[in-house]
């Protein structure tokens, strides 16, 4: 189900942020620096910004002791390399993982985890937590060689990074061996001999795993699932892109928890 | 003019539309995995398959899309050359509609991101969707980035743009299709949907969300989930998960 994205994918993507990442437009940056999470270095603002908006990132700025400087168009877009700022621009440093243990320990009695077994195009990392916000996912776990968390992600993030729990695992195996001690069901996105999700039970703790785009899920941290999962095909691809297969995924979690309806288990 | 650099973009251009592929370059290097088995059909089928350097022009930093972080792209493995594919008249596109099967359509209302509507061609044809109009105004085009996404999904559904959605519902509803609008200000829940009838799944604009004239001709608004989140799911998320909920017959 989730593989075989579009072609080409380059090596050496930096899974860290470099000192001197940008993040641009106007909610990304406005929630950025509401969010408190993501330390911000400085902030530039052109002046087709409006007085309500530039005078809200000014008070936000103060608020945090950021500079605020400003700029034209054409220096900002020098800086971000994309039209989409919307004269609004901050330099970002190192995007702050949060702690995994602590993000274990403070899960609810039906916890949803998600689990990105490297995942590396920026789209899709930051449509997947856009949808993890909005489908009620207690946490993201990123792991392997993964994207980095920039400007790029938080953009199609719609603001996300700034919400959802994230944290970094530096062996997955190991994790979800965890998880399912702790009674998750931890269940990988895979095309090939996966039970249809409304097949599975997904009722109760609930880890999903999400591989690669061009490699799924890799096979060691296969074994170690509970199970696989997948979603029914009708029509002529084999294949869904990952962020979309995520979500997907992500809404039967978030219909089965809402109807309470009974379902198999999903096994092997 | 396309210049294809996904080898399963260019596969299902030669596996529907051999015609339309004008010439496959495969760089320098020997062609491996999904590019050897591009070569092998193209060869098979008569299209030329060339070796050698990639022109400069191939190599070009994908800039505002942005997909590397804004760093530049390796010069690609391979690259097609292959033709636009061609809209479908609009009454084609619904001509499948009233029959015993009940199908799904999408409507794409003014997306501006080419990424989005690749994304959504895959999942339409994942799903085997009959058709997908687009609008022509204020919308990204079927441009490489977005064949490429799609992976192929653009060769298997067939696509009508329209300059004017509003009388393009009209149509649709008069084929007898049924019109669903995605908000998150909808008032039906998505899962409650019945699946006894064709229809049309209007996605909105990623920054703008439906136009109330498009609105005034949905049958039904509905959301996506219970969260009640004032941020709504990304176009081709929204698109995926409508998909997903009309195909659980």
């Amino acid at each position: 189900m989730v593989g075989r994205s579009s072609g080409g994918k380059s090596s050496g993507r930096a899974s860290r942020n470099r000192p001197g990442d940008w993040i641009w437009g106007r909610r990304v940056v406005i929630e950025t620096l509401r969010g408190g999470r993501w330390p911000i270095r400085d902030v530039w603002l052109s002046d087709r910004v409006e007085a309500g908006v530039a005078e809200e990132v000014r008070r936000l700025a103060d608020g945090l002791g950021v500079g605020v400087q400003q700029a034209d168009s054409d220096s900002i877009r020098a800086r971000c390399h994309t039209d989409q700022h919307q004269g609004l621009l901050a330099r970002v440093g190192e995007y702050p993982f949060g702690s995994l243990e602590a993000m274990l320990e403070d899960a609810g009695s039906v916890p949803l985890w998600l689990l990105l077994d490297a995942v590396q195009d920026p789209h899709n990392l930051g449509a997947i937590l856009r949808s993890a916000e909005i489908l009620g996912v207690d946490g993201v776990v990123v792991s392997g060689d993964h994207a980095a968390i920039n400007g790029h992600v938080a953009r199609s993030s719609a603001g996300a990074v700034n919400h959802v729990r994230i944290a970094r695992s530096e062996n997955l195996v190991a994790l979800v061996m965890r998880l399912r001690r702790d009674g998750v069901a931890v269940l990988a996105a895979t095309a090939e001999e996966s039970v249809a999700a409304r097949g599975c039970d997904l009722a109760g703790p609930v880890a999903l795993v999400v591989g690669n785009e061009g490699d799924g899920v890799a096979a060691d941290v296969l074994d170690v699932c509970d199970g696989r999962i997948g979603i029914e095909q009708s029509g002529r691809i084999e294949s869904l892109n990952a962020a979309v297969a995520a979500a997907v995924l992500l809404y039967e979690v978030d219909r089965q928890r809402r109807d309470a309806e009974d379902g198999t288990v999903c096994s092997n | 003019m396309l210049e294809l650099k996904n080898p399963h973009s260019v596969l299902a251009a030669l596996a529907t539309r051999a015609g339309d592929v004008l010439e496959i370059r495969l760089g320098d290097q020997s062609p491996h995995g999904a590019w050897q088995d591009v070569a092998d059909s193209a060869r098979s089928l008569g299209v030329p398959v060339r070796t050698g350097r990639m022109p400069a022009g191939s190599s070009k930093r994908r800039d505002a899309s942005g997909d590397k972080g804004g760093q530049g792209r390796r010069t690609p493995l391979a690259v097609a050359a292959v033709r636009d594919r061609s809209d479908v008249g609009i009454d084609e596109l619904f001509s499948s509609a009233g029959g015993d099967e009940h199908g799904v359509w999408l409507a794409l209302d003014r997306l501006q991101d080419p990424h989005n509507i690749g994304a959504i061609f895959r999942t339409a044809a994942f799903y085997g969707v009959r058709g997908v109009l687009l609008t022509t105004n204020q919308s990204a085009p079927l441009s490489q980035t977005a064949y490429d996404v799609a992976s192929g999904g653009l060769e298997h559904v067939r696509f009508t743009r329209v300059g004017n959605l509003a009388r393009a519902l009209r149509q649709a509803r008069d084929a007898g299709l049924w019109v669903m609008g995605t908000s998150e200000r909808g008032e039906d829940n998505l899962s409650d949907t019945t699946l006894d009838r064709d229809w049309l799944v209007v996605i909105g604009s990623e920054e703008r969300g439906l136009r109330r004239l498009t609105l005034e001709h949905c049958d039904v608004v509905c959301q996506m989930s219970s969260q009640g989140e004032i941020t709504s799911l990304n176009a081709s998320v929204a698109a995926a998960v409508a998909l997903t909920v009309l195909n659980r017959s």
